[in-house]
């Protein structure tokens, strides 16, 4: 060393350095004796614990924070879940919706057409709740083509074509339509798979009723009825509801019937007018 | 009675800080040396006796506490807190660089020192081995770097507790 003593302070610190530089490279010297390595373990086992709980300790600590902040973060993520969730559902509605408005608007384009007639598809406008069964707006009118008396057919359970009403008003851009539940309405109607033809007419309800039907005739609960031929504006065979009510009469000699249309068991949104062609 | 009680306050905070909070403020696997910069505090202000001993004491504590070569820090620190303790009075503690300097010189010294030990000491014997990679550099800047802030936290905490 090259430092030198000025006083008695810096002496004893020479000194009591050699003597701990001499401990120290006798302790690793001696380090891998019994003595030395006894005396290490003990110290150790005095030092040890202290350091063992103090290190339990900071770890439980952090273990905690570190689950506290993880019970954050998944709520966190949950709330954030839920909220996708809520907004998947709602595109998976909407992407329902445009299916469904797909499939009808595929089977409105593959409806076959009458003879002598050129189909219109139109969107319902105004049905109003208090005259439901009686009449509504359609957004199509004269400029598109639309004459008064024209059939207007809808689709039910997206494939099925029914008589829906007809046209009773028309103006320019739109229409108005009587529907088959409205009494005005009466319609000759054919009980599908006999020959037995009748009336059926509105009655500003959801059925429409056969009127007079002679017992002898074989009628069930659920036979389905259709157009007649000696309908002059729906082509024959088109479907209209089923059976759904037999009443007798007149001691039993004849039967008032109640038809429920397919076309009242579910909402209509679009519909197509059978305009008849012009005849020069 | 006061200062031992204090020392040994002091002893079991940087024995902690040094072998359970390391892990918490370790940048890269390199960690302060919390030890060393107390015993260069220490020595800068108190003289060469004081800090041979600590450097003694905590280095001691070092080795038993690790799996290294026994007796290998308490030598480095014994040395390293007697040089710091020479330039008590022949430099301004209070500046920072002369902070760093000191520190960077028992650094140097304590790191060579392990070295030199391993390279006298054949590895079969010692167990292990150490080289000064540049973990070893990084390590050393990583302490010069925090020198003068953790002498500013030791001088007011000596100030407020009258140390």
């Amino acid at each position: 060393m090259t430092f030198n003593s000025n006083n008695k302070s810096d002496r004893n610190a020479n000194k009591l350095f050699w003597v701990l530089v001499f401990i120290s490279v006798f302790m690793i010297s001696a380090r891998l004796t019994p003595t030395i390595q006894a005396m290490k373990y003990l110290a150790y086992s005095i030092l040890s614990p202290t350091i063992k709980f103090t290190s339990d300790s900071f770890t439980g600590t952090n273990n905690l924070i570190f689950n506290i902040l993880n019970i954050i973060k998944v709520n966190q993520e949950n709330i954030k879940l839920k909220k996708q969730i809520l907004d998947l559902s709602d595109q998976l509605k909407d992407y329902q919706s445009l299916i469904d408005d797909n499939t009808r608007l595929r089977q409105l384009l593959e409806l076959p057409q009458k003879n002598n007639s050129t189909t219109v598809f139109a969107n319902v406008i105004i049905r109003e709740p208090s005259q439901w069964f009686q009449w509504m707006i359609i957004n199509k009118g004269s400029k598109d083509g639309i004459k008064k008396d024209s059939p207007v057919i809808a689709i039910v359970n997206n494939s099925q074509y029914c008589a829906f009403g007809r046209i009773v008003e028309v103006f320019k851009s739109t229409s108005k339509v009587a529907l088959l539940t409205n009494s005005l309405s009466s319609i000759p109607v054919q009980i599908k798979n006999s020959q037995i033809d009748c009336l059926a007419d509105g009655y500003n309800s959801q059925y429409l009723k056969l009127n007079y039907i002679p017992q002898s005739v074989d009628l069930k609960i659920g036979d389905e009825i259709i157009t007649s031929q000696l309908n002059s504006s729906f082509d024959k065979g088109l479907d209209i509801g089923k059976i759904v009510k037999i009443s007798k009469i007149n001691a039993g000699e004849y039967s008032d019937v109640s038809v429920m249309p397919y076309s009242q068991m579910e909402r209509v949104y679009e519909v197509v007018v059978l305009v008849p062609n012009e005849v020069n | 009675m006061y200062s031992f009680i204090i020392s040994f306050i002091y002893y079991l905070i940087l024995v902690i800080l040094q072998f359970v909070l390391s892990k918490y403020i370790s940048f890269g696997g390199i960690y302060p040396n919390f030890i060393l910069m107390f015993i260069v505090y220490q020595a800068l202000n108190k003289g060469a006796l004081k800090g041979e001993l600590l450097g003694f004491l905590y280095g001691l504590t070092w080795d038993i506490l690790s799996t290294d070569v026994f007796g290998i820090r308490t030598l480095t620190f014994t040395v390293s807190g007697y040089l710091a303790g020479k330039f008590n009075k022949k430099l301004n503690k209070n500046q920072p660089l002369t902070q760093v300097i000191v520190m960077a010189i028992c650094l140097i010294v304590s790191q060579f020192g392990i070295s030199l030990i391993y390279i006298i000491m054949p590895n079969e014997i010692s167990g292990t081995s150490f080289e000064l990679t540049h973990l070893v550099w990084l390590s050393i800047l990583y302490n010069l770097v925090l020198t003068p802030l953790v002498f500013k936290v030791f001088s007011g905490i000596d100030k407020k507790l009258n140390y």
